[in-house]
């Protein structure tokens, strides 16, 4: 992908949407970009998450284990994105996402993630306004 | 028509809706209150007596104050418009039980003559709680802006709805011979009429204030005004609204007395012409109220400004006294020829400031100070003035009028109608005076209230008052914190102590420090004890958690903070810390000793140093600090072949030591401290730019240019260190930096910056230029958004159409940013002012947007906030709509159209646009040589690094 690409994608990734273009060309920069195919594993529940993946291509099936069987969850497709959370933590990853079909990323590290929000403070204030907006939302769908 | 009208009265296509529906809602519910106001005074005088209206008046304030309790407490919970409706339909309901109660007194002669003073108190009780709420439900249907020139529209409908009534009352008593107890259902028709439009308006339309708070937690009603109380005696507008009110309302009483009782009385002693010549007046004075509403009222209010026309009201007031006073006065002592046609023309005069113009002028200036309030504390603000204030106020005047008009007996004794009317009219002037004086600092108060609801900080801000001994709840709040088992407490607790410097603390935090084992709690407790005032407990707490302490964190802390007394000598014990296996530790241990006046080794601990920095280590960059901080200037060629080192730690400390070691003298290595300014790293930015504080820069662009753009640096530190740079040598790099000020070019951060810096030493012409570009920009903003309209219909490459979309706000915000910068200097206000207006105008939320444009409104610059209130009050919906207000705001036209917008767009001259419209070229036609193409361009379109390929 050039780099040009890398912004469209993050542009319509919610997480990064309101972030301007300046910014988002930084995160381009340290976004990577790669492609595995049908029923890799990007990560198990219970691993240590460093990772953000937004999906450019494909379908990513999102499982969880009960009972020691894996359950559906969700599947995540085109510009969405899994992981936000490694972002900005080292907590264990709550669900094991695998894909469906061939699949490319874009993948964030976290310490390139942090290293960037140090340099550029705008950037982990933009992120701080999409975590406020989504807690907002969950807080109002709690409430109804 | 509808154009005509809207040019006339000044509404925009999009408010019709608004304007009309509630216009009809105050003139349907004002026909229904004349019916009642006439027949309810009419029915108690001729049934009870004149002599009960001071009781029913007392009744009514009485009422009022509880039902205000309650309505403070409601406006929390429910919106403003649920309550209207509940209001309404409580008033129609109210009627109709009126209704059967006087069919019942007068078909079966029931003796009820208490009805007649239920129906006057209850209908004023819920005339005056409609009239206090009805304001508020308005405004929230319109940002700040729009309320000002719409109010006066909509606050026609009364006088109109009041003419109608009266006229079609005068009929129906006189032409088809109703009795007054047959119409009081008129009121409860008009209620419900108004409650059914009320319900269409909230089915059309959405407030764009919410004046429901969001809060779960409610007080009871009292603790509601206590609330109340305590922002009025904390936000200095409340308090001059308060006093203002409370002048108004004993003015407006005395000059009621005056006209009615000492003008009117004499002039037509007779009660029946007397009537005759009230009802002649209703219908001119209304006409007259209802002139000055729709073509005065707005225009006054919006030409002067909210704060300045809630002067009008009390000097217009001021005037009348003073024509009064002088006209008893001067008959008190000499006849004066015809003085019975100069007084009726007083008591006209004065009745028509008294009533009209307080309908037409003061109520809704007024009101427009509640912009300046949260919405959320409309309610009890309001309650507040008009059930405690009010009620106040009328007593006051009441006891006043009582005293002077009393008996022989009385403080002022028995006074003739001549000195009552003179004295009356003199307390009246000063009243108004008075008025005039609260209404200045008022105007003030307003302007910074509106500003300080961009941060929805300004109330919040002295919410929680605390009562009581301050300091010592301060202390149990700290002791008991330093003792929280959670660790975060006490890091709290012990920032609050180093902030404050609390030396009470200094053993608590001595004892924490020695018995806990957190570091983080260790690291604060040090630094703590350090910033205490110096005494010998501090310092031993340190000594003795020096000799304690084996965490290599910890020590070099300790030393670094100890190696401020320079009075301990504890040489001994850090020598033993020279030979610690940790390099931090080592270096502290090295420089405490090196700076201590009593240690005399010296040259051992650069030889130490020396001999650290030529054997390879991971620390190479802790000992090259260490070297620096020794500030010899020998060592300087040892330094140097660091200065290019592949590591950016070791590359920042080298240079750092090569600084340190110049001792002052940077002269000489200018280029070398101008070229780091070009580094990516913003530590070794900060390290040059404090560097060239020594040095003497020349008047050259090349030298100062490095040095202008990190105005722009997203690090403030990295600003505040070139603008101060800037600012110690502005006489040298002033045309420079006005050079760069009038180009179009410049980000918006290097020119506000710029602008703080030299603004004041602009001439006028430099500054009339800087206008001219801002207009420039903001014609390019109102362009963009031309260019946006077209780009939204086209939808020509779904790709990219985002990603331009967002490229094209961007550079529309930024020329707006733009003309926001030169209004703030014009203005003479700051980077505050600043910030608060353009994130409220860029803002999604219209009530933002509302305040933003008030704030400008009131600045000093007018033109060009003018310009941008004009662009922002209109609703942009259609290219056509915007090629009108550019032709309005620039006399142009706008001439974009859909075939030149792609050109217009590659002369935008935006690097990642461009880089956007060649991928969209790249797509559609065979491809062409990027190595054409500008070097940024070309970065965003080339492969950079090759895809990861991971198989299952």
């Amino acid at each position: 992908m050039i780099p040009l690409e890398k912004i469209i994608v993050l542009n319509k990734v919610p997480l990064f949407s309101m972030l301007k273009t300046e910014d988002i060309h930084m995160i381009s920069t340290i976004a990577s970009e790669e492609a595995y195919e049908d029923g890799h594993t990007l990560f198990y529940e219970g691993d240590i998450g460093d990772r953000l993946f937004i999906v450019v291509s494909g379908e990513v099936m999102i499982l969880k284990s009960k009972e020691g069987e894996e359950r559906h969850l969700a599947t995540l497709k085109e510009n969405d994105f899994l992981g936000e959370l490694a972002l900005f933590d080292a907590e264990t990853r709550t669900a094991t996402a695998r894909c469906r079909g061939p699949c490319m990323f874009l993948v964030i590290e976290r310490n390139d993630m942090e290293q960037l929000a140090h340099e550029y403070p705008a950037i982990a204030f933009g992120f701080i306004k999409v975590l406020i907006s989504r807690m907002r939302n969950m807080v109002l769908n709690n409430k109804n | 028509m509808a154009r005509f009208l809207g040019n006339l009265l000044s509404i925009k296509p999009s408010e019709w809706d608004g304007v009309f529906y509630f216009f009809l809602v105050l003139l349907v519910f004002s026909f229904g209150a004349s019916f009642a106001r006439s027949i309810g005074m009419t029915l108690l005088v001729q049934n009870l007596g004149g002599n009960t209206l001071p009781f029913t008046f007392i009744l009514i304030d009485l009422a009022v104050m509880v039902g205000s309790l309650i309505y403070a407490d409601y406006t929390k919970k429910v919106s403003g418009a649920a309550i209207l409706s509940f209001f309404f339909l409580s008033t129609a309901l109210f009627s109709v039980l009126v209704q059967i109660l006087f069919f019942f007194i007068v078909s079966k002669n029931w003796g009820l003559q208490w009805v007649y003073a239920f129906f006057f108190v209850g209908f004023f009780f819920f005339y005056i709680l409609i009239s206090i709420h009805v304001g508020s439900v308005i405004a929230s249907y319109f940002t700040a802006v729009q309320v000002k020139r719409l109010t006066a529209v909509i606050n026609a409908g009364i006088p109109i709805g009041g003419i109608l009534g009266g006229t079609s009352l005068i009929i129906l008593l006189n032409v088809f011979h109703f009795q007054p107890q047959q119409l009081v259902i008129v009121l409860g028709w008009s209620c419900l009429g108004a409650f059914i439009l009320l319900q269409t308006i909230n089915m059309r339309l959405s407030p764009v204030r919410a004046s429901k708070s969001e809060s779960k937690t409610h007080k009871n009603p009292f603790k509601e005004l206590l609330t109340a109380f305590r922002y009025l005696i904390n936000s200095k507008l409340m308090i001059f609204m308060s006093l203002g009110l409370m002048l108004f309302v004993i003015g407006n009483k005395l000059l009621e007395y005056e006209y009615q009782t000492i003008i009117y009385f004499q002039l037509f002693p007779n009660a029946t012409q007397r009537a005759t010549f009230f009802a002649i007046y209703e219908v001119f004075a209304n006409l007259a109220w209802l002139f000055i509403q729709l073509f005065l009222t707005s225009r006054i209010i919006v030409g002067l400004g909210v704060g300045a026309s809630n002067i009008l009201y009390p000097a217009l007031t001021s005037f009348a006294a003073l024509a009064l006073f002088l006209f008893f006065y001067l008959k008190n002592q000499i006849e004066l020829p015809s003085s019975e046609l100069i007084m009726l023309a007083l008591g006209i005069f004065t009745q028509f400031i008294n009533q009209e113009m307080r309908g037409a002028l003061r109520t809704p200036a007024n009101n427009l100070l509640f912009n300046a309030i949260p919405p959320n504390l409309w309610g009890t603000n309001k309650a507040f003035l008009n059930g405690i204030v009010f009620p106040l106020a009328t007593v006051i005047a009441g006891s006043f009028l009582i005293l002077i008009t009393g008996k022989e007996d009385s403080f002022f004794g028995a006074l003739d109608q001549e000195k009552q009317g003179y004295l009356i009219a003199l307390c009246v002037l000063l009243v108004s005076i008075l008025g005039i004086l609260v209404a200045l600092p008022q105007w003030s108060a307003y302007n910074q209230g509106v500003f300080g609801l961009l941060n929805r900080e300004l109330f919040g801000r002295h919410a929680d008052i605390r009562s009581g001994s301050r300091s010592s709840a301060l202390k149990n709040v700290l002791e008991e914190k330093l003792r929280s088992p959670d660790q975060y407490h006490i890091i709290a607790a012990l920032e609050m102590i180093r902030v404050l410097r609390l030396g009470y603390f200094v053993d608590q935090v001595g004892e924490l420090l020695l018995s806990t084992q957190t570091l983080q709690i260790k690291e604060r407790c040090i630094n703590t004890l350090a910033a205490l005032p110096q005494s010998n407990l501090n310092i031993n707490y340190l000594i003795e958690s020096l000799k304690r302490e084996q965490d290599p964190q910890v020590l070099p802390l300790i030393l670094k903070n100890l190696s401020q007394f320079k009075n301990v000598n504890i040489n001994q014990q850090v020598e033993k810390l020279l030979t610690h296996s940790n390099a931090t530790v080592f270096i502290e241990a090295c420089l405490y000793l090196y700076n201590h006046p009593s240690y005399e080794d010296k040259f051992s601990i650069e030889q130490k140093l020396l001999k650290r920095i030529a054997q390879p280590d991971n620390h190479l960059s802790l000992y090259l600090y260490g070297l620096g901080e020794l500030r010899q200037k020998h060592y300087v060629s040892l330094v140097l072949p660091f200065l290019d080192h592949a590591q950016t730690e070791v590359r920042l400390s080298a240079f750092t030591a090569f600084i340190r070691m110049q001792q002052g003298q940077l002269q000489p290595h200018k280029t070398r401290l101008l070229h780091a300014l070009e580094s990516p790293d913003k530590e070794m930015k900060s390290v040059a730019l404090r560097a060239l504080k020594e040095c003497q820069l020349e008047e050259s662009i090349d030298e100062w240019m490095p040095i202008i753009q990190l105005l722009g640096a997203k690090d403030r530190a990295l600003v505040n260190e070139s603008k101060e740079l800037l600012r110690l040598s502005l006489t040298i790099c002033k045309p420079i930096l006005i050079t760069q000020i009038f180009s179009q070019e410049l980000p918006v951060q290097q020119r506000f910056e710029i602008l703080s810096l030299i603004y004041s030493k602009l001439t006028e012409e430099q500054k009339k230029q800087l206008r001219h570009n801002a207009e420039y920009a903001l014609k390019k903003f109102v362009g963009i958004h031309g260019i946006l309209r077209i780009h939204h219909s086209l939808k020509h490459h779904p790709k990219v159409h985002d990603l331009v979309t967002k490229i094209l706000q961007e550079i529309a915000e930024n020329h707006l940013l733009h003309v926001l910068t030169v209004i703030t200097f014009a203005s003479e206000k700051n980077l505050e002012f600043f910030q608060r207006v353009s994130r409220g105008l860029l803002s999604l939320s219209r009530a933002n947007q509302g305040n933003a444009l008030e704030v400008l409104s009131n600045a000093g610059e007018k033109y060009l906030s003018d310009q941008i209130v004009k662009f922002f009050d209109e609703r942009l919906n259609d290219l056509e709509s915007i090629g009108r207000i550019y032709h309005l705001l620039f006399a142009e036209t706008f001439t974009i159209t859909e075939q030149d917008y792609y050109l217009y767009l590659l002369n935008l001259n935006h690097d990642m646009l461009n880089a956007c419209l060649f991928y969209i070229e790249q797509e559609t036609k065979p491809v062409r040589d990027l190595e054409h193409i500008p070097k940024k361009i070309r970065q965003l379109l080339m492969e950079t690094s090759p895809k990861v390929e991971i198989s299952s």
